[in-house]
């Protein structure tokens, strides 16, 4: 994916950091080309005790939004790992334009023993897996933002 | 020959032409046409747009290929022995997975940046050629399956020959580009399997039987694979063969599991038979997995053990990943039954899968 040039400074975690992610994303054309996206998918960084919720609807991302620990849990699914992880996942897709093979959203999830995608309910977390490209894609746009770690 | 001046009067002599039966066209239903007709949504018109408020029938003595709100006609021939009871074939989520899957469509050909693909050590390229020979060969039974369904969906619940059809284009594009990576990189394609699990999956005489077997059970385990394939990938193509890959089986997993439910909830008499059905399936994989040299598909298991390990230097390693992803396949193979209300499959699962999760 061909990443736009960096206009945007944000801090991570923050709602205007995803606020800006959500810009990014719903302006490129090449997110809506790989098909429609429904779900709800939850931010969790418990050591932090950051949550968000992000809301993927049709060929746009719909919403994002500070949320509640309950109400990330009630997503379809929710990425959950401590501060340090993320920011290593983010740093990694700055450097590269897009994840390497080692920062991959399924990368991740498989080298956790709890996974980084969890959900209350295996059906609705399918949704991971169903639109994973989506999701990759969602992240991997991050690399546009010049992002400002809070630790 | 010549023109038969009387027969010429009568062909071009408008009053002569037999009346016009226009009564299909019934003018006084043009109020309700205008109360019902469609805008499309943020997704377009979908089918849950389409049918939203509209009765959907539960059983059908129709055997011929009208369409579902279509009028009978008098004369209109049999097609085939469709399944008469919704039940059989539903699944809720039908209409979700149909519009997701015709949106989500991939191509082998432009989709897979083929350009990152690199020279491999002999013995890497090789195990990554065997393992996408039985991938080829898996694929082929996939696509034939559902196949052999279609004609046994009644047209009352389009929905579900839809969706099926969907699944067959994308087992068709996994065939291709597992048939495109053995050869891409000069390899080729190795040894065939023997096949003897595949074919229980060619064998399903219910339309419930073929979808436990196949996308509850046989394509859990593959997408499982497909996502601990990333761990396998050693440049951006294979990475995104298998994410791709993976999103396709997810839809036809989503599926099955919504089928399971349906099926337990309206007929649930049908239990011990769905366990029946798992008891054949698991049986034979069950021997697939007993060694990590299985007697099915050894060498599909050394190919990925080789790739696991980085070569066939480092197979314990291989090894170790191997019995890892067959934990993480029953896990979630058992997990997606829970969900399906079949959590008691736990205690009555194929004591070599059971094995899996219990050291």
């Amino acid at each position: 994916m061909a990443q736009e040039t960096t206009t945007i400074r944000a801090t991570f975690p923050s709602l205007e950091w995803f606020q800006a992610l959500k810009d990014i994303v719903n302006g490129q054309e090449a997110y809506r080309r790989i098909g429609t996206c429904d779900t709800t998918m939850g931010i969790k960084i418990p050591d932090l005790q950051k949550y968000y919720v992000v809301t993927f609807e049709a060929f746009e991302v719909a919403d994002v939004r500070e949320a509640t620990e309950d109400e990330v849990e009630d997503c379809d699914f929710w990425l959950e790992a401590p501060y340090a992880r993320w920011k290593e996942m983010l740093q990694n897709i700055r450097a590269n334009g897009k994840a390497d093979l080692h920062h991959t959203l399924n990368t991740l999830d498989l080298e956790d023993p709890e996974g980084f995608a969890r959900s209350h309910d295996g059906l609705r977390r399918d949704a991971f897996y169903r639109f994973n490209q989506s999701l990759q894609f969602f992240f991997d746009a991050s690399a546009a933002i010049d992002t400002v770690f809070v630790q | 020959m010549a023109i038969d001046q009387d027969m010429l009067h009568q062909l071009t002599t408008q009053e002569d032409l037999p009346e016009l039966d226009l009564s299909w066209l019934r003018p006084e239903d043009r109020a309700r046409v205008e109360a019902t007709r469609l805008r499309p949504g943020r997704k377009g018109l979908t089918l849950d747009t389409l049918e939203a408020g509209q009765d959907l029938p539960d059983a059908s003595d129709d055997y011929t290929a009208r369409p579902r709100g279509a009028e009978r006609h008098p004369a209109a021939a049999r097609h085939h022995l469709y399944y008469p009871l919704r039940h059989e074939t539903w699944s809720d989520n039908v209409r979700l997975l149909y519009e997701e899957a015709v949106q989500r469509q991939w191509s082998s050909a432009t989709d897979i940046p083929w350009h990152t693909l690199r020279p491999l050590p002999d013995d890497v390229e090789r195990a990554w050629c065997q393992f996408a020979t039985f991938l080829t060969e898996v694929e082929f039974i996939a696509g034939d399956t559902p196949g052999q369904w279609l004609e046994r969906i009644n047209p009352e619940w389009y929905e579900v020959k839809l969706f099926l059809l969907t699944q067959i284009m994308d087992e068709a594009r996994h065939l291709d580009v597992f048939r495109k990576r053995a050869l891409a990189n000069g390899g080729g394609l190795l040894q065939e399997s023997g096949g003897g699990g595949l074919r229980i999956i060619l064998e399903c005489q219910d339309f419930s039987e073929f979808s436990a077997i196949m996308h509850v059970f046989a394509e859990a385990l593959v997408q499982t694979l497909f996502r601990s394939g990333e761990a396998l990938a050693y440049n951006e193509a294979e990475k995104a063969i298998f994410r791709l890959c993976a999103q396709d089986e997810s839809r036809h997993i989503a599926f099955g599991v919504m089928h399971l439910k349906h099926i337990l909830e309206t007929q649930p008499w049908r239990r011990e038979e769905i366990h029946y059905y798992l008891d054949k399936i698991e049986g034979p994989l069950s021997l697939d997995m007993q060694s990590g040299a299985s007697a099915n598909a050894p060498l599909f298991d050394e190919a990925i053990m080789v790739l696991a390990g980085g070569g066939r230097k480092n197979i314990d390693k291989g090894f170790d990943f191997l019995m890892n992803l067959r934990r993480r396949q029953v896990l979630e193979y058992l997990h997606r039954l829970e969900v399906a209300g079949l959590p008691e499959r736990r205690y009555r699962m194929n004591p070599v899968l059971r094995a899996f999760i219990e050291t």
